[in-house]
């Protein structure tokens, strides 16, 4: 789900691969941040906006939001007697995923919280292995807050079952995950 | 109101695409498809979506596309979408209830019969 890194490259190779509802290829469609195009490290090059210039070659190497799942990140505090916060996206009242697909299966909640409660949950439908590290960018800069190691003995219990990944016991360290649309990528 | 009585067409497109393929780390060349929806009985406007031939999210993409263009005919046909939604390829209002158990789960208050009153505790 990448353009080529060199060579020739035309708009309706652009197209084809970020996918457009025209056959009129204007490349503003294809902003970065817009209805295409997430703001990912990989899509660095293409401009935020109508006005700034563009070519082609900003093209080169970016990546369809295939790879990527995404969500609005949020907070949510229970409130009471032992109130409990909840960081991120598809958790318990918590804004849910907007895009739950990926190149390797579907995620449906990544989450942490105050009392370590929070989960990961996802499936893989290709790919090797169960481990690999989960990188987080936040669509309006296209920063990363944070990434998420994961292993069988990553925290508390969970594991793979069937082709379903649950990850629970996501803790406090995670409260990164409120900010808001959050671009999801694993590379394994 | 049911809007899944369309066709949905394929067609080649003349040129061929570049992409690169992660898994073999090959720049490769492909067909570009054009898909088109025309509904069969409703007068609503035909729309397309390009998209390369054995593009890895291709299921996820035209779904997504398919659920734009259901909204977008759904509007056409002067449903407000504050109002209602396509679920299923059917348009229907928003929050509406659907279901036996959706009644039967629905928070009423209780009536005095299951409660008794309770003395407030002065603060």
């Amino acid at each position: 789900m990448t353009l080529p890194s060199s060579g020739a490259l035309d708009y309706n190779s652009i197209r084809a691969e970020f996918g457009a509802p025209s056959s009129n290829v204007y490349i503003s469609l294809f902003n970065r941040t817009g209805a295409y195009v997430y703001n990912v490290p990989a899509n660095s090059n293409i401009p935020t906006s109508n006005g700034a210039q563009v070519s082609v070659s900003n093209f080169y190497g970016a990546k369809s939001k295939g790879d990527y799942s995404a969500g609005p990140g949020g907070t949510h505090n229970t409130g009471g007697k032992n109130p409990i916060t909840y960081w991120g996206t598809g958790g318990p009242s918590l804004p849910g995923m907007s895009d739950t697909s990926d190149s390797k299966g579907t995620s449906s909640a990544v989450y942490g919280s105050s009392n370590g409660s929070g989960q990961i949950w996802m499936t893989y439908t290709s790919g090797q292995g169960w481990s690999g590290t989960m990188t987080v960018y936040r669509n309006d800069n296209g920063t990363s807050p944070g990434s998420i190691n994961i292993t069988n003995n990553a925290f508390g219990s969970g594991g793979w079952s069937g082709t379903s990944w649950l990850l629970n016991g996501v803790g406090s360290n995670y409260s990164w995950l409120n900010t808001g649309q959050l671009n999801i990528y694993r590379p394994w | 109101m049911d809007l899944s009585d369309f066709t949905k067409t394929l067609n080649y497109m003349p040129d061929l695409v570049r992409y690169f393929d992660e898994e073999t780390k090959e720049d490769k060349t492909a067909k570009e498809v054009e898909l088109t929806w025309k509904h069969n009985s409703l007068h609503v406007s035909e729309l397309k979506f390009y998209l390369r031939e054995g593009h890895e999210a291709w299921d996820d993409k035209i779904r997504t596309r398919e659920n734009e263009i259901l909204t977008m005919w759904m509007v056409e046909l002067g449903y407000d979408p504050l109002y209602n939604i396509v679920k299923d390829k059917k348009i229907i209002a928003r929050g509406q209830v659907e279901t036996q158990e959706q009644i039967d789960n629905w928070i009423k208050p209780n009536s005095t019969a299951a409660l008794k009153p309770t003395e407030v505790d002065k603060i």
